[in-house]
């Protein structure tokens, strides 16, 4: 460790984890018939033994690499997002991160303490009180008990418990026990934090208070790997993220980049395919099946353009082939980092379609004062207020924000994500003394 | 070992959980550190003692019995508990790193207070048959206590190492403590095993453990040597081996929890 480079606190190298899929059920679960076996047939037994921990070079069809040459740096202070799909490895870096599993692959080095919180409240003990639990889950995470006293009234105040801290936490709500599980994991003061769906519990203001804390964290020059599939806190927390793909590396760099790729990508052949997307909710009576974005003169795009007019093309079926009244569309526009922009609906609007044929189109002409940049557009339909149709991250729009001055200059999508329509003008110094007079007159 | 140092206040606080599980769900609390030896004394006297006129070393049957069944009983049911204990913290070990023998290393630490309550009865119980410890013999009983202490952590070592991968071994481990009992000189003396059988008897770890105990609180005979140190290296290699299984399947412990 101490030839490690100075200024890194985390350095992985063609990391890879095997796993054996099935694992559970093609070995003897019973020490009686592998003894049995291994009596039996010695060789090929001690064949399966090994199978466990040994794996042969050429490929198996029960075997799977969870993770496959993961490399990285992260320099002090950095805070890294892990961004992916479920079961792209996420939680399997983490593990083996955290010394909790083996590497099969490549080696993790880290410079200084590090704590994982992989599952909120791990090893907390029913019987216990909220004293004894603080002290017990300190220690495991690598305290010393007078590291955990020195820091006790802390915990026991973020998590706003004082008088229920003598209390066995088997008589707390869930979310006292989550406040006070959240609250020992964010005092630990490790030198590498490493976090996976942190944010996964609590109610939203929790969820806020975490979040805030994690800022502190890491604001704090500490290294911290934040894992979540919510986008949002990513990007607002993380300066750098890597995107996971099915074990494999498929971007590292800026937050915001690799989660726009990453949310492209989710989002692959979506407009086309939509017909074919099964992760719906509602119960059908009108479902999207089409979507896709055409200019004022009714040519298909896949770019528009900052400021001018866009039709947004849904097609639709009605469920029982039959025409249906009562419709309501909804279209919910977010950012690729997650933020969410707007919510149209024709019920905003006003606008009824009255009877809608069996099969057919509902057009949305709108303008879309954007920066450049990738955005995702979510559907929800409804029949007379019931839910009907519901499709999460249905398309992706790309936004050219280059013309909408006429300068033909706007600034990038870190600045914001709205381009707003506005006039400058310069008075006289007696206008800025009469809109002072005019905010105490409506003060008063 | 720097593990140990940064770990030691967790194992602390890990065999104080155990304890307090232990003794709070429980009606009787404490009292079953006492009981537990006392009702197999009472059984064994009547069944063993009178009714099977068991020899018994020239002491009366009970206090013969109970200067067995204590350090039995600390064995017998702090390698229950080390069997079982890395499958019920499996949740732990798939979560958060730490030295995983401190899982099965908590209920044998623990145990030791249960084993000091139980000696104090013993010597209760003792007293009330007129018996007192003197003072050459009872030099042996820390020597003794590390030797069941060595031994129980061997066995629980695999055991747990065992019982987190093979599903049966923690229901069978119950009845193969139940065969060992009757295999040691509790419910009889050594002195009933022909002695050019001895040496072999004697590969049970816990015969010289448990027949030292009687030598040494109620000077049953002369003190078994050859016995005792087969205890010791047949205790070490136990804990030896049983370290190194532990250490090359913790590895896999995360993956097969
Ligand atoms: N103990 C295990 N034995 C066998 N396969 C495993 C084991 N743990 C994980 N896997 C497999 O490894 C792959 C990666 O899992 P992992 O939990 O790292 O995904 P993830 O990115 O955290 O997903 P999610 O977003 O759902 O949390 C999955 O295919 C999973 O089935
Ligand atoms: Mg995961």
């Amino acid at each position: 460790m101490s030839e490690l480079d100075h200024r890194f606190a985390v350095r992985v190298t063609g990391l890879g984890k095997r796993y054996r899929i099935g694992l559970r059920f093609d070995r003897e679960d019973s020490l009686f018939l592998t003894a049995a076996r291994t009596l039996a047939a010695p060789v090929r037994n001690f064949r399966n033994l090994r199978r466990l921990r040994v794996f042969s070079d050429d490929e198996e069809p029960d075997v799977i690499w969870a993770l496959r040459d993961v490399g990285f740096e992260l320099e002090r202070g950095e805070v890294l997002g892990v961004v992916g799909r479920n079961g792209a490895g996420k939680s399997t870096l983490l593990k083996i991160l955290s010394r909790v599993t083996e590497p099969t692959t490549g080696t993790a080095q880290m410079r200084g303490r590090v704590a994982s919180l992989l599952e909120i409240g791990t090893g907390f003990h029913p019987d216990l009180t909220g004293r004894e639990n603080v002290f017990l889950n300190g220690t495991m995470h690598g305290m010393t008990r007078r590291e955990v006293a020195a820091r006790f009234d802390e915990i026991v105040e973020f998590a706003e418990l004082e008088q229920f801290i003598d209390t066995q936490v088997k008589r707390y709500s869930s979310g006292m026990y989550v406040r006070l599980a959240f609250a020992v994991a964010a005092h630990l003061h490790p030198d590498v934090l490493l976090t996976d769906e942190v944010l996964a519990v609590g109610d939203a203001q929790f969820q806020q208070k975490c979040l805030g804390r994690m800022r502190e964290v890491a604001g704090s020059g500490r290294t911290v790997i934040f894992v979540s599939h919510n986008r949002s806190a990513v990007s607002s927390l993380c300066t750098r993220a890597i995107w996971l793909e099915n074990g494999r590396m498929a971007a590292d760099g800026a937050v915001d980049d690799v989660l726009a790729r990453y949310h492209e990508s989710l989002l692959v052949g979506t407009d086309a395919e939509l017909v074919h997307r099964a992760d719906r909710q509602g119960d059908g009576r009108i479902r999207i099946v089409g979507i896709s974005f055409r200019d004022s003169s009714g040519e298909r795009m896949q770019t528009a353009t900052a400021g001018s007019e866009v039709d947004i093309v849904l097609a639709y079926e009605s469920g029982n082939e039959r025409p249906v009244r009562g419709v309501s569309v909804t279209l919910i526009l977010d950012s690729a980092t997650g933020h969410r922009l707007a919510t149209i609906s024709n019920d905003f609007s006003g606008e009824d379609f009255g009877e809608l044929p069996p099969v057919g189109e509902l057009i949305c002409s709108l303008r879309l004062p954007l920066t450049g940049g990738t955005y995702v557009w979510s559907i929800k339909a409804r029949v007379g207020g019931g839910l009907a149709d519901r499709v999460m991250d249905a398309a992706v729009l790309s936004v050219d924000g280059s013309e909408f001055y006429p300068t033909r200059r706007a600034p990038d999508i870190q600045a914001g994500e709205l381009l707003l329509d506005y006039r400058w003008a310069a008075a006289e110094a007696t206008f800025a003394r009469g809109r002072e007079s005019n905010a105490g007159t409506i003060g008063r | 070992m720097h593990d140990l140092l940064t770990y030691r206040d967790f194992l602390y606080f890990l065999v104080r959980r155990d304890i307090r599980a232990r003794y709070t769900q429980t009606v009787l609390g404490v009292g079953w550190a006492v009981l537990q030896p006392l009702l197999t004394m009472i059984v064994f006297s009547i069944f063993f003692g009178r009714l099977a006129d068991i020899p018994s070393s020239g002491v009366p049957y009970p206090v013969f019995s109970l200067a067995a069944v204590v350090p039995w009983t600390y064995f017998a049911n702090s390698a229950g508990y080390a069997a079982n204990s890395l499958v019920s913290n499996q949740q732990i070990l798939s979560k958060v790193y730490f030295p995983r023998f401190l899982i099965p290393a908590s209920p044998i630490g623990g145990g030791v207070l249960d084993l000091a309550i139980a000696l104090t009865i013993l010597l209760g119980v003792m007293a009330g048959f007129g018996f007192f410890p003197t003072v050459p013999n009872v030099l042996l009983l820390p020597v003794l206590v590390l030797a069941l202490v060595i031994v129980t952590t061997g066995v629980g070592l695999w055991l747990a190492a065992l019982a987190i991968q093979y599903r049966d071994v923690r229901y069978t481990t119950p009845f193969l403590l139940q065969l060992w009992l009757f295999l040691t000189p509790i419910i009889y003396p050594l002195s009933v095993i022909p002695s050019d059988l001895r040496w072999l008897y004697s590969l049970n770890p816990m015969t010289g453990v448990i027949d030292g105990f009687r030598v040494a609180l109620l000077e049953t005979g002369a003190v078994q040597w050859s016995s005792l140190a087969l205890s010791f290296i047949v205790g070490t290699v136990l804990l030896v081996s049983g370290a190194r299984y532990f250490n090359r399947i913790e590895r896999v412990f995360a993956d097969i929890a």
